[in-house]
C-alpha cells in the first residue's frame, strides 16, 4: 500500500498528528475523552428529559449505552472528514517545501483520529457494560473489524475530498452542515425501527444506516452481523477507499501548483 | 563525459496553472484527470538539461522569480516537472527554504527528529546521530525550547545540520547560507569544503558570487526559467555580475541624439570600435593588447582634440588622458571627418566588463562636445582581486629573527 520506507514515517506523523492536536493544551489527550463524553450528555439530557424519547420497551438509562455505541464511531468518522479534507492545504508548508508521499498526510490524520477515538469508546464501553446496560464485550474484536471497515470508508472519502479541498477551498465550509444532516439521517440517536415508514427510503439509500445498526447489534444484542447485505456494504466501503486511492494519486503530482 | 552523472535533468519544464475563478477551476481540474495540459498557466522553467556528475559542485544563479528554487525544488523532488525527464541516482538533501517542515510549537530536538524522519532516517541511525546534530547546530539549551521561540539564524542551523548529518550523496541549499551569522557561515562552508572533498556533490543556489566562485566548480545562470549561460562557475558569476552592473548603469544614462548634435554643428565623435589583430572585437583574452579607433566630426574643419577614457563597467575610472597631453592630434581623412588611434601597448585589466570611451573636443583642448563609448570584455582565468595588475614579485622577508 505504501512503500515500506516510508512506514516509520507514518508512525511518526501519526504520534505527530496526535500530539499536534493537545499539545499546549492543559487537559491535553483528556480532551479526546471528555468531548465526547460531553455530547453524550448533552444528547441524552435533551433526548430523555425534554422530548421524552422511549426507545420501545425499554428504560430511560438503556438511552445512554444505545446512543454511546454509535456515538464514538460517528464522532471519529465526522471528525476525520472534517479534518483529513483540509490535512493537504493546512500542511501546504511542508508540501512546498519536503518531499513526501502526500498520503501520509490523509492517513496520519485519519488514523491518529480514529486510533484516539477507538481508545475513547473501549474506555466507554467497558463503563456502560457495568453501570448502564450488559454488553456482549467478547465480541469486542468483530466490532474492532467492523471500526476497521469504517476507517477504510473514512480515508477513501477523505482521499476524495481533499484533492478537491486543494482547488475548491469552500468545501471546508460546506462540509459541516452536510455532516449534520448525514448525522441525522443515520440511526445514531435513534433506532431503524422508529423511523416512519415513509421515510424509510432516507435509510436504505444510506449505506452508514446499515453499519451503525450493525455494530450496535453487535454490542447490544450479541449478533457478529456478518451477512449477505453487511459484506456488500463492506464491498462498497473498500471500493470507496481504492477509488480515493486513484483519485488522490492522479491529483497529488499537483498539489505543489496550487498551494 | 561520464557515463553515471548523478543528476540528470532533460528538457525540464514546469508550468504552473492560473487558474484563479472557479470556472477555470474545473476546467483545470478536468483537464488534470484527463493528463492533458490545456489550460492557462505560467511558465516557471522551461527546456532544461543538465547533468551532474558525482563529486561535482553547481552553483545556480539568477534574479528574484527566475526560476533557481523551482529548479531545485525540481531535483529535490517537492516539484513535480510537467515535462521532461529527471533521473537522480543517489540519497538527496535539501535544504529549501527555512525550517522545511518544522513545527513551532516543539522543541529543537523533536523537530530534528520530525525533520530526520522527512529524510528517511530511522529510529536507530537517528539516536546515533543526534548528538552530533545538536553538537554542529550549536544553539545551546534552545535545543529544548518550542522553536517559535527562535530566531530565524537559529532555525537554519537546526536545518542544516539535520540535512548535513546524513552525509547525502547530494546536498541542495538554497541561499541558506545568507541567513546565519558570519561564524555559522564558514563553518557551512568549511563543512561544504570537506564534503566536497570527500566527493559529495553539491548543489549551490546563492546571489553571493563569493560563495558560487569558492564552492562551484560550474554554475548555471537561469532567466526567466530558462538557462541563459551554464559554464566554469569563475566565468558564469563574471558574466552575471557584468550583466548587473550594465543593467544599472543603463538605468542612470541618457543617450545623447548623435545626428542633432552633428546638425547643431559641434565636434562629435562619429565612430568608435576596438581593434586586435585587424579584426573589430570587443573580448579580448587576458593580456591580449588591442587599440581604441573612432572618427571625429569637426564643423569648421579645425583639428578636433580627442581624449580617452578606460573604466569599468559601474563607471569607476581606471585610467584616462586627453591627446594634446602627448601632443597627439587627430589626423585630417576627408573634410570636417578626423580620425584617431590609441593603440594599447600592455594590456593589464583583469577578466571582467569594461568601458571605452572617447570624448571630442576643440582644437585648444578645453571644452568636451560629445563623447561615444563602447564596452569590452576581458576573459580568462584569474584569482586577482581588482581592475588591473599591478607589476609586482614576491621575496623573502628581509629582516632576520633570532628565534
Amino acid at each position: 500500500m505504501i512503500d515500506r520506507k516510508y512506514y516509520w514515517l507514518l508512525s511518526t506523523f501519526i504520534i505527530r498528528e496526535i500530539r499536534n492536536r493537545y499539545i499546549s493544551s492543559m487537559g491535553g489527550l483528556l480532551w479526546a475523552f471528555l468531548n465526547p463524553i460531553m455530547h453524550l450528555l448533552i444528547y441524552a439530557f435533551v433526548f430523555t428529559y425534554i422530548f421524552k424519547v422511549r426507545l420501545p420497551g425499554m428504560e430511560s438509562t438503556y438511552f445512554l449505552g444505545f446512543v454511546a455505541i454509535a456515538l464514538w464511531p460517528w464522532l471519529a468518522f465526522q471528525e476525520a472528514v472534517q479534518l483529513g479534507t483540509v490535512a493537504i492545504k493546512g500542511n501546504s508548508d511542508l508540501i512546498k517545501k519536503a518531499a513526501l508521499p502526500y498520503d501520509i498526510l490523509i492517513y496520519s490524520r485519519v488514523v491518529a483520529i480514529f486510533f484516539v477515538h477507538t481508545i475513547g469508546y473501549a474506555l466507554v464501553l467497558i463503563i456502560i457494560n457495568l453501570f448502564v446496560v450488559p454488553l456482549h464485550l467478547w465480541l469486542f474484536p468483530v466490532l474492532f473489524l467492523w471500526l476497521v471497515l469504517q476507517l477504510l470508508l473514512t480515508a477513501g472519502l477523505v482521499l476524495l475530498l481533499s484533492p478537491l479541498h486543494v482547488l475548491f477551498p469552500d468545501i471546508e465550509h460546506v462540509l459541516p452542515p452536510v455532516l449534520m444532516a448525514l448525522f441525522y439521517a443515520t440511526p445514531v440517536l435513534y433506532s431503524a425501527e422508529m423511523v416512519p415508514a415513509k421515510f424509510g427510503v432516507m435509510l436504505s439509500i444510506n449505506p452508514l444506516a446499515l453499519y451503525f445498526e450493525t455494530i450496535r447489534g453487535v454490542m447490544l444484542s450479541g449478533i457478529p452481523g456478518i451477512k449477505g447485505a453487511t459484506l456488500i456494504m463492506a464491498a462498497c466501503f473498500v471500493a470507496i477507499f481504492v477509488i480515493g486511492r486513484w483519485f488522490f494519486s492522479r491529483l497529488s503530482p499537483y498539489f505543489e501548483d496550487f498551494l | 563525459m561520464q557515463a553515471n552523472p548523478v543528476i540528470e535533468l532533460k528538457n525540464i519544464g514546469k508550468r504552473y496553472p492560473l487558474a484563479t475563478t472557479p470556472f477555470e477551476r474545473v476546467r483545470t481540474l478536468y483537464a488534470l484527470m484527463r493528463n492533458r495540459d490545456d489550460f492557462a498557466s505560467f511558465r516557471a522553467l522551461h527546456d532544461i538539461s543538465l547533468s551532474i556528475q558525482r563529486g561535482e559542485s553547481l552553483g545556480v544563479v539568477g534574479e528574484n522569480g527566475a526560476g533557481k528554487s523551482t529548479l531545485l525544488k525540481v531535483i529535490a523532488g517537492v516539484v513535480k516537472p510537467s515535462s521532461g525527464r529527471l533521473h537522480v541516482n543517489g540519497k538527496i538533501g535539501a535544504l529549501l527554504e527555512l525550517g522545511a517542515g518544522f513545527h513551532p510549537e516543539y522543541t529543537g530536538r523533536e523537530n530534528i527528529y520530525l525533520a530526520a524522519a522527512l529524510m528517511g532516517i530511522d529510529r536507530e541511525q537517528f539516536d546515533s546521530k543526534i548528538d552530533e546534530i545538536i553538537a554542529f547546530a550549536d544553539i545551546g539549551e534552545h535545543i529544548d525550547q518550542p522553536i517559535k521561540h527562535y530566531s530565524s539564524g537559529m532555525v537554519v542551523r537546526l536545518g542544516f545540520a539535520v540535512a548535513t548529518s546524513m552525509r547525502p550523496d547530494v546536498l541542495i541549499t538554497d541561499e541558506v547560507l545568507a541567513v546565519g551569522d558570519e561564524s555559522f557561515q564558514k563553518k557551512c562552508i568549511r563543512w561544504m569544503e570537506s564534503y566536497l572533498s570527500e566527493g559529495g556533490t553539491l548543489l549551490l543556489c546563492s546571489h553571493s558570487m563569493f560563495h558560487i566562485q569558492k564552492l562551484c566548480q560550474k554554475a548555471i545562470w537561469i532567466q526567466d526559467g530558462e538557462a541563459r549561460f551554464y559554464g566554469e562557475a569563475i566565468e558564469v558569476t563574471r558574466q552575471y555580475m557584468a550583466f548587473h552592473e550594465d543593467r544599472g548603469r543603463q538605468a542612470g544614462q541618457h543617450y545623447s541624439d548623435r545626428a542633432k548634435a552633428e546638425a547643431a554643428g559641434i565636434y562629435t565623435v562619429r565612430d568608435l570600435w576596438l581593434e586586435s589583430g585587424g579584426e573589430r572585437i570587443t573580448v579580448f583574452r587576458m593580456g591580449e593588447v588591442f587599440s581604441g579607433q573612432g572618427l571625429i566630426y569637426s564643423p569648421d574643419d579645425c583639428v578636433p582634440t580627442v581624449a580617452i577614457g578606460i573604466l569599468r563597467i559601474d563607471g569607476t575610472p581606471i585610467y584616462g588622458l586627453s591627446g594634446d597631453m602627448e601632443n597627439y592630434f587627430p589626423n585630417r581623412l576627408a573634410s570636417n571627418l578626423y580620425g584617431f588611434r590609441f593603440d594599447l601597448l600592455e594590456n593589464l585589466l583583469l577578466p571582467g566588463r569594461y568601458i571605452f570611451r572617447a570624448h571630442a573636443m576643440d582644437t585648444e583642448g578645453m571644452r568636451v562636445f560629445d563623447t561615444l563609448e563602447t564596452t569590452f570584455d576581458v576573459v580568462g582565468d584569474s584569482r586577482e582581486l581588482g581592475f588591473c595588475q599591478l607589476k609586482h614579485q614576491w621575496m623573502p622577508s628581509g629582516p632576520t629573527v633570532d628565534l
